[in-house]
Order: structure tokens, then sequence, then C-alpha cells
């Protein structure tokens, strides 16, 4: 199976490498700064390289990278972030795959909507591993400041993806 | 041809629409409204259930303050003044310890490291229960 757009192998190579670690040190850098914001709010910087690899690359590498996003964590973080991660990164991918496959969404409302399933698939696999459902209590928290993080995520993809898309264009298959 | 209807379609992508910001308006108010609902509603003590697993492991009244170690993990709960927090934990995010007092039904603390929940109960069905872990 062939999933490279471009002409060249290498260069597929390489941009994917820096996409996962564009991934790895945007989620580094956002807990730095997550312990001043309520417990388990996060910015989901990562999404933009996601949202990136998808446009700029193409879906099933985006894919690679949510897989790959999420085996770091495991090997970093332990299990049960392993396996949040992994719920709330494929949550969030299919519905960022089915936007930009099916609609013309904008990356603000991708951005949103791909938060929000991210929160909701984390939430689940919590509550699988609490055994309780009393995780979903956060939901309406996360969802409150899921939605303006992905806000702030869109804008920002907005502006650095069709840089990125532009640069590339000329070097895919036709 | 096909690649620049793509490109075309993502180009559109970058604008923000007035859609965009109602739908975010909308559900930011919706969720907070939730959420204040739910932090809100019918506080005052009752009792908070500690849950390893799924399963209940220990009944904390919270007329009563104190520190109560969770038996068998590394991690002490603190009741005060109907409040309950988890006042120390040895997993690595401390989400647990960040979430801070919480007092009304509806309410949890959970520490997935630990597969910790503690939930509150409301006051009418732990009549007959006096702690203890």
């Amino acid at each position: 199976m062939n999933i490279n757009p471009f002409k060249s192998a290498s260069r597929y190579a390489a941009l994917t490498g820096l996409m996962l670690a564009l991934a790895l040190t945007l989620t580094a850098l956002e807990s730095t700064f997550s312990a001043f914001l309520p417990a388990g709010v996060r910015i989901g910087l990562a999404n933009v390289a996601v949202l990136g690899t998808a446009v700029c690359v193409n879906i099933p590498t985006a894919f690679l990278i949510t897989l790959l996003k999420s085996v770091f964590v495991l090997l970093t973080r332990g299990v049960s972030a392993g396996a949040m991660s992994i719920c709330g990164g494929i949550a969030a991918f299919s519905v960022t795959a089915l936007l930009l496959s099916k609609t013309r969404s904008s990356y603000v409302m991708i951005s949103v909507l791909s938060a929000i399933s991210h929160i909701i698939g984390q939430l689940a696999m919590a509550s699988v591993l609490t055994g309780s459902a009393y995780t979903f209590y956060y939901a309406p928290l996360l969802i409150a400041t899921g939605t303006a993080s992905g806000f702030i995520t869109g804008t920002v993809s907005g502006r650095v993806i069709p840089l990125l898309e532009k640069n590339l264009s000329a070097h895919r298959k036709q | 041809m096909k690649a620049q209807a793509t490109g075309s379609r993502n180009n559109e992508r970058k604008t923000l629409r007035l859609r965009d910001v109602v739908i975010a308006a909308v559900l930011i108010v919706l969720s907070a409204a939730a959420y204040l609902f739910l932090g809100k509603r019918d506080s005052g003590a009752g009792t908070a259930e500690v849950y390893a697993n799924g399963d209940v492991i220990a009944k904390i009244d919270l007329s009563k303050d104190g520190v109560y170690p969770i038996s068998g993990f590394d991690m002490e709960l603190t009741v005060k003044d109907g409040k309950i927090c988890v006042s120390h934990s040895d997993c690595p995010d401390k989400v647990c310890e960040r979430t801070g007092y919480i007092s009304s039904s509806y309410q949890s603390i959970v520490c997935l490291p630990n597969r910790i929940a503690v939930k509150i109960v409301s006051s009418e069905k732990s009549d007959n229960i006096d702690v203890v872990i």
C-alpha cells in the first residue's frame, strides 16, 4: 500500500517525520502552561499538525500521525494516558477526515468539532477505565473550553496550512 | 483538474464564516450553562463515595472535617466545610489534585492513573452512613 502523494519518497518520509515531531513538540510546549488551566483543560495545539498533515499530505498519513502520537503518549505517560490519547485521537481524526472530504467546512469549524470529539472520545475511555460514568461530569466545562481552544487552533490553521500547502503543491504526483 | 478543485475548496476553508462563530458561541454558552447548572445543583453536605476500578471502596461523611487516606493507594482526601478534595496523590498528572474541592452531587473527581473516582451522593440517600475508610 503506497500512501505517498508526492513524487519523491524521501520528501514524504521527511515531511511525515517533521509533522510528527511538530505534533509532539506542540504537545510538550502545551503541557508547560496547561498547569495554569483548570484540571484536564488543554489547548490541543497538536491538532494543527494533524489537520495540516491531512490537508497538505493526505488523510491516511494524518491517521498515521494520530496513532504514532498516541504511541508516544503511551511510552512517556503510561497506559491509561495512552488509551485516552488513542481514543480521543481516533475520534478527532474521524471527524476531521469526514469534514475535510465531504464538506466545505472552514478550518475553524473542523477544529472546533474535532476538539469536541476528542474530548468525548477521551471521556468515554476515562469512563471505561474508572468503571463509572461520572467522568462525564467534566464534559460541559471541557466542551466550553474545547470550543474556545478549537477556535484558536482553527484560526492558526487558517494562517499556517495555506502556506505549507502552496509550497508542497508543486511536488505532488499528477 | 481534481487537484485544482481540492485546492480551491481548501482555499475557502481559510475564511472564518459567520456560521462558525454562531455555532461556536452557541456551544460555549450551552456548555457553560450546563456546567454552572450542575455545579449549583443541590449542594449541601452529603456523602462522598470513593470508587476504585468501578467499585465503591469507601464512603465518607462530608459533615465531618478530616483527612482520609485511601487504603491501598498513595492518595489522601481532605474534607472541609462539607467539601472534599484530593489533597495528595502520587499520580504523575495531578489532575485530581487540581480539580480542587467539590461539594454538590453530579460533581466528581477522577484520578485516571490510579483509577480512582470520588463522587458525591445527595444527603437523603446517606442518612445511615457514617464514614469510614
